[in-house]
């Protein structure tokens, strides 16, 4: 099997990640004007807001919450995470495309942005 | 009009919209426009920043594909524009309101870059002799021109100007929660020398960084409303792909003229309340 080319790797896990975030995200809307009857946005309820300190740790709070019994924050709140990992995942993916092509110099520099984005997330 | 989800949504759709036709992000629009509708300023940058992420990765999938974007060249810019965006969100949670409405007005004035080079035509940067720096980054690219029927090959040149000069473009972009991308453009296209596709795809594709990079700090700032910036993300994803199919359709002088008028009355309303505000 030939291997595929990072543009095609990037091009699909951008396109997957927002798809998927999108979806996810309109039927957190739906869930959100059903469930409250009203479609105004009421920016005091501070349950609507992402409370997270480690994105890493906030990321398995909202899935267990999702699987578990999910309202109407939990399902938006993953569908934002989903939109976040997905320009991360494109780091990921090209450190090691890099790293299977021997291209030693882009391995160091996509790790570069990995460890700042890495750190950024989970250090606040 | 009220902050609702519907209000938000269309807004958004016309903000992404608008903003794909002359390629510019969403956030541009959509923040003020919030403001107007009295989401208080930092917070409708902490929200609509996570919302460009949509925006710029939707249009950026395809881009990568026809090779138009030049991901080397992205990566080494990514460095910069990440640890700019990093302080700039950081320095809008520290500095009062009332200077980022005066910087964004500011800010706003720079998309009129994005507006002339519409005009401009490019030259092509075949066989450019390129710097030491350039040369050792393997910052060179090459892709299919449908308008042109050829194939457009070039090097990109002055990298060690051209790296520092996209933390600037990244700490604009973390700090008032948009793409900068008619900076960053500028950038490609006046230091790197990029042809203007190339420029525009590579400077979209790292918009979505910028993004992920400002979010990192917004996210943990408790200004993120999972409805608020779930409502942008989907209205203004809807838009930039409507946008884009209608692109080639619509005159580039009716898209202009409406551009200048939004963007006008725009950078008024941030004026105004800079100037109202306490």
């Amino acid at each position: 099997m030939r291997r595929p080319t990072l543009e095609e790797v990037i091009g699909y896990i951008l396109i997957i990640g927002v798809t998927t975030s999108l979806i996810i995200e309109s039927a957190g809307l739906a869930l959100y004007v059903v469930g409250k009857g009203a479609i105004e946005i009421d920016l005091s309820d501070p349950e609507a807001y992402v409370r997270s300190r480690d994105f890493f740790a906030y990321i398995i709070d909202v899935v267990s919450s999702v699987l578990g019994n999910p309202n109407y924050v939990d399902v938006m709140a993953l569908g934002l995470v989903l939109l976040m990992l997905t320009p991360y995942l494109r780091v990921v993916a090209s450190v090691v495309f890099f790293a299977f092509s021997r291209n030693y110099k882009y391995v160091v520099i996509t790790l570069i942005v990995l460890a700042m984005l890495t750190v950024s997330l989970i250090a606040h | 009009m009220s902050l609702d989800v519907a209000t938000i949504i269309l807004t958004s759709a016309f903000a992404g919209f608008l903003g794909s036709l002359i390629g510019l992000g969403g956030g541009t629009i959509v923040i003020p426009v919030l403001s107007i509708l009295g989401v208080p300023l930092k917070q409708a940058i902490a929200n609509s920043m996570i919302t460009l992420i949509a925006t710029s990765s939707g249009s950026a999938s395809a881009y990568v594909r026809e090779r138009l974007t030049n991901i080397k060249a992205a990566m080494y810019l990514e460095i910069f524009t990440v640890i700019g965006a990093i302080i700039g969100a950081t320095i809008t949670l520290l500095v009062p309101s009332k200077y980022l409405y005066f910087f964004f007005a500011a800010f706003l004035s720079s998309s009129f870059y994005g507006i002339r080079r519409k005009i401009l035509t490019s030259a092509s940067h075949d066989g450019t002799h390129q710097d030491r720096l350039s040369k050792w980054l393997e910052l060179e690219g090459n892709y299919y021109d449908e308008s042109l029927d050829r194939e457009v090959s070039y090097k990109i040149v002055r990298a060690h100007l051209g790296g520092p000069a996209m933390t600037i473009a990244g700490l604009a972009a973390g700090m008032l929660g948009i793409g900068a991308g008619a900076f960053k453009v500028a950038i490609h296209e006046l230091i790197l020398k990029m042809p203007p596709k190339a420029s525009s795809a590579t400077s979209n594709f790292i918009i979505g960084m910028t993004a992920l990079a400002g979010s990192t700090v917004f996210i943990a700032s408790g200004l993120v409303n999972v409805v608020l910036a779930g409502s942008i993300a989907v209205g203004a994803t809807i838009g930039s792909l409507a946008g884009s199919r209608l692109l080639p359709k619509i005159s580039d002088k009716t898209i202009r003229v409406l551009f200048l008028v939004v963007l006008i009355y725009l950078i008024l309303q941030m004026v105004y309340k800079g100037v109202t505000s306490t």
